[in-house]
């Protein structure tokens, strides 16, 4: 202002009256609607100012940087400003003649330009949205955006990387983004969405067609520039708030970082730059996924993020810790080595045919397998040829013989087996045993080379059966047993009793299967609609996701409810040595809370299911319990029976504790934490505690009181429980004029009395 | 704290935070810490308050002394995700910390951190904030032990580091003076292009205090 007033003889009087400017905007936001039009004139050399020197333009590209990105000015009045401060952004980013590149005496200047230009491109947008006959502001924002985009492959790194935070800027506002709340403009992020269609100057196709290009060439950088740490750091860094406000191109985004390399450098000499900077990449990349993941843990592309950061974890181990590093190979690698895969078309020196194995055969009878078994490796010989699909084993077996085995060889190999085969036949018969077939040589099945080698311990009659079944079409067996005339009623032998751990085992299984079909039928219901009333699934009978939730509840609750006595849990779980110590009951319930968890925003609905389920068998089983007491009592002399345990309580404290480590401090957050605590059939103390426990954290201070409040107000017999819990909130910050503290005067005036007059007497202290 | 006193005495302009959700300093034993609020409590009360409770016990581990130098640093600690970038740092109990001074504007160019979750914390934040103000911050990570011996070597090691990070700035902006104008200048690079070579340069005299680093947006 002073420096519009009077012309400043030299630039530093200049420069210190601006900094004065400055202070004063700094300390009183209001005052910027005065000092930026001065500022504008100054830069601009708009008379009576002097054409502004070197240094001044220095810093007021500075100022304008830090002026449009300011949070404490209003976006209507610096979109007013932006539309002013315009011909500076051009003035300053015109080159001098003859110059392609920015100088480095000036690049300090443009980097803040082009920052205050990313910062104004919004604003110019909206305005134009608004006055859509503005063709001169338009014109020149074009000309200014396409200015810095000429810079975009050519300049110094630390200007490209501005003009690439420019380009993810317009990319997010030339994109379809949400309108929140289409009866208050205002408040919309500014997108593409509240272009009109028909708008003259930024007709809405062509501007989404530049965004997708210019989204190219800045994920393009991830390809080219690998090496460039400084470069791909930016680029990424300023892709957090893109990938998550426009759906439309989050997946191009996160695929284009999924297939970057950040190890590619590992191909450069591994001097202390280069390993920093791979390093620096690396955990930028794993940061950037690991908060997407945080951000939409739901995302189809969740696993594959989830695998990508392991694996860069554990590739950077590998490259750059060097546990795993190889030492460099001696022997040359020129693909002749035979140990290795060989090289096609190489001249291989020639090799003396391997040694074929001729395993000495057993006395006795031999199976097929042995007597084509040419190997005298152990780990060779049991190998079930079974296990290669005939298509496949067919063309290996054609390649190989054609290409790799040597007619030598082939020959040895079968000169041993038909010299075995001889021997074998001028061996005397042995007589097999009573009622045990011999199976026929001559029948030529393939199957017949693979001939498991063990006693059978069933009796003969069974092993006919087993025949029977096995081998109905073989005529020539069918006749033989026939001929016997021996077959008898078929008697399965009696299973042997089950053992406990068997029971459990079995136990174990089908819990895992009935989450595994509960995750099923929550995927393929997801998308369907909730129905209520008559028409809901479980009242025609049909199962969907909730009816068989609560199934797996019953099965966690109701079962065991009556018959198991708290002093068993205590034995239980003082002794837990292995998870089938744990009561079957209690198993299920853990794995109910891990399944709640995993996606507590939605399933919070399912909690309050099955602790009403908890609830509900516990009143029954502690009534039938007080009856039988009464009985009891009466009758004199009894023993008093276990009371049965507590699980309700218990179960909640542990949800509770567990949420805990989820639970955040925003209004979804609070939503879900009503909701919770309002739908639980009981509240006690404890409960109530744990609760106002959440409050530890000052990020949730906020929710857990609304909660509270909400219990005082909509919950009449919590009402005294929640004072509590609110009162213990409010004694950790003590504010004397927060909603805590109006509640509490008006229903505990007596506490807040007291508590209010020994704050003073701390503070004096 | 140690860097911060360290680096404002040396001059620089400064800001430090925390990242947890809690002040925690060691209590009588390990499961019963000393919690304080971020942004609300100083450290004339922390210290006022641990005095009180056990004036032998808080001397003889430390925590009293370090209270004692910060309280003399600045008004209390802050907590990093609660920082409104970019809103001035005008206010008296601001402006009475050590090295406010060119703070004014409530940025920083260099963030610099002293263990690698904070480091994770703060470049998160960051994505989190989404860039509102399209301004590159560099931000570093310097592993540094915590306790009160490796603190004044690593704090030594920052303010180098520190050092360095202001030559080559002050080198790129001294080439934007008129009188530079026509030189061609030795070193035709510019500030952010160099960070990563400063900083490997800098490792190679502190091998002991792995680093790392990245460039982000506010």
């Amino acid at each position: 202002m002073a420096a519009a007033s009077q012309p400043p003889t030299g630039a530093s009087q200049q420069l210190a009256q601006l900094f004065k400017a400055r202070d004063i905007a700094l300390a009183d936001p209001t005052m910027y609607s005065q000092v930026i039009p001065v500022m504008v004139a100054v830069l601009l050399g708009q008379p009576p100012s002097p054409k502004p020197s070197q240094i001044v333009k220095v810093w007021g590209a500075d100022f304008l940087a830090e002026t449009f990105s300011s949070t404490m000015l209003g976006a209507d009045v610096k979109q007013a400003f932006a539309i002013s401060a315009l011909p500076v952004f051009m003035d300053f980013l015109t080159l001098p003649e003859n110059v392609q590149k920015t100088p480095v005496e000036l690049t300090s200047m443009t980097k803040s330009i082009i920052q205050a230009v990313a910062s104004v491109y919004p604003l110019v947008f909206r305005h134009i949205i608004r006055n859509p006959n503005d063709t001169e502001t338009w014109r020149l924002m074009s000309a200014i955006k396409s200015n810095v985009l000429r810079r975009m492959d050519t300049e110094l790194p630390g200007v490209r990387i501005c003009c690439l935070r420019f380009v993810e800027r317009i990319v997010q506002t030339q994109t379809p983004g949400v309108i929140a709340d289409p009866r208050r403009p205002d408040q919309n992020e500014i997108s593409l969405s509240l272009v009109p269609p028909d708008h003259p100057l930024i007709p809405p196709p062509n501007l989404e067609a530049e965004a997708q290009g210019l989204l190219d060439r800045a994920l393009g950088i991830l390809q080219e520039h690998h090496s460039d740490a400084l470069l791909v750091t930016a680029v990424i860094n300023g892709l957090g708030g893109l990938v998550r406000l426009r759906a439309t191109i989050a997946n191009r985004i996160i695929t284009a970082i999924l297939n970057f390399n950040p190890f590619r450098l590992t191909s450069s000499p591994m001097n202390t730059a280069n390993k920093l900077m791979i390093k620096s990449m690396e955990k930028t990349t794993s940061i950037f996924l690991a908060n997407l993941l945080k951000w939409a843990p739901q995302h189809p592309l969740a696993v594959r993020i989830e695998q990508h950061i392991i694996r860069l974890q554990q590739m950077r181990k590998d490259i750059l810790d060097g546990t795993l590093k190889r030492p460099a190979v001696d022997e040359p690698t020129d693909g002749l080595d035979n140990a290795k895969r060989q090289r096609l078309g190489a001249d291989l020196p020639s090799m003396p045919p391997a040694p074929l194995g001729q395993p000495q055969l057993p006395p006795g009878p031999i199976s097929y397998a042995q007597l084509y078994t040419i190997t005298n490796d152990p780990a060779n010989q049991p190998f079930d040829v079974h296990v290669i699909p005939p298509e496949l084993a067919a063309r290996t077996l054609v390649h190989l013989l054609k290409f790799n085995i040597s007619p030598d060889q082939l020959g040895h190999a079968i000169n041993t087996v038909r010299s075995r085969f001889l021997s074998l036949t001028s061996r005397p018969t042995v007589v097999p045993a009573a009622g045990l077939p011999t199976p026929a040589p001559e029948v030529d099945d393939d199957d017949d080379d693979y001939e498991p080698d063990y006693q059978p311990t069933e009796d003969a009659e069974q092993l006919k059966n087993r025949l029977e079944i096995d081998a109905p079409e073989d005529a020539k067996l069918m006749k033989q047993v026939q001929s016997q005339g021996t077959v008898a009623a078929f008697r399965l032998p009696r299973a042997p009793p089950m053992t406990n751990e068997q029971i459990d085992m079995i136990a174990l299984a089908t819990i895992d299967r009935m989450f595994y079909t509960l995750n099923t039928l929550q995927a393929s219901q997801e998308a369907s609609e909730r129905k209520r009333g008559f028409n809901e699934p479980i009242v025609r009978g049909a199962i969907d996701k909730n009816a068989y939730f609560r199934m797996i509840v019953r099965i966690a609750v109701r079962p065991l409810a009556g018959l198991e006595t708290a002093d068993q849990y205590r034995t239980a779980e003082g002794q837990i040595n292995n998870e089938t110590d744990i009561p079957i009951g209690d198993i299920v319930r853990q794995k109910l809370l891990q399944y709640i968890l995993s996606d507590w925003n939605r399933r919070i609905g399912n909690a309050v299911t099955w602790f009403t389920e908890e609830w509900l068998t516990e009143e029954a089983v502690w009534k039938e319990y007080t009856k039988t007491l009464n009985t009891t009592n009466g009758n004199g002399g009894d023993v008093k029976p276990s009371p049965p345990p507590r699980h309700y309580q218990k179960w909640v404290l542990r949800f509770l504790e567990d949420l805990s480590v989820y639970l955040g401090g925003m209004k979804q957050d609070m939503k879900i934490l009503i909701r919770f605590i309002s739908e639980l059939p009981a509240l006690d103390r404890e409960i109530l505690g744990r609760v106002a426990g959440l409050a530890q954290d000052p990020e949730r201070t906020t929710i857990v009181s609304n909660s509270l409040r909400y219990l005082v107000q909509y919950r009449p017999p919590a009402k005294e429980l929640a004072l509590d819990a609110l009162q213990e909130i409010w004694k950790a910050d003590k504010l004397p004029d927060g909603p805590n503290a109006k509640l509490l005067k008006s229903l505990r005036p007596k506490f807040m009395e007291e508590a209010l007059e020994v704050i003073p007497k701390v503070e004096t202290v | 704290m140690e860097s911060h006193l360290q680096l404002a005495s040396a001059g620089y302009p400064v800001i430090s935070f925390g990242t947890g959700s809690l002040v925690r300093l060691p209590g009588p034993s390990v499961k019963e810490p000393n919690i304080f609020n971020f942004n609300r409590t100083s450290y004339d009360q922390m210290y006022n308050e641990l005095f009180q409770k056990d004036p032998r016990l808080y001397r003889a581990n430390g925590i009293l002394p370090m209270l004692d130098r910060n309280r003399n640093v600045k008004w209390g600690p802050e907590r990093w995700q609660d920082w409104k970038v970019g809103v001035p740092r005008m206010t008296e109990q601001q402006k009475h910390n050590r090295g406010a001074e060119g703070t004014e504007g409530g940025v920083v160019d260099i963030v610099i951190t002293c263990e690698e979750r904070c480091w994770d914390s703060v470049v998160d934040d960051l994505l989190n904030r989404g860039s509102p103000m399209n301004r590159p911050v560099h931000v570093f990570n310097v592993d540094i032990k915590d306790n009160h011996e490796d603190a004044l070597v690593g704090g030594r090691a920052i303010l180098d580091l520190a050092g360095k990070l202001n030559e080559a700035a002050v080198q790129e902006r001294e080439k934007s003076g008129a009188e530079m104008w026509d030189s061609g200048g030795a070193s035709r690079t510019g500030f952010d292009e160099r960070v990563p070579y400063i900083l490997a340069d800098w490792q190679e005299r502190w091998p002991h205090l792995p680093a790392i680093w990245t460039l982000a947006w506010f």
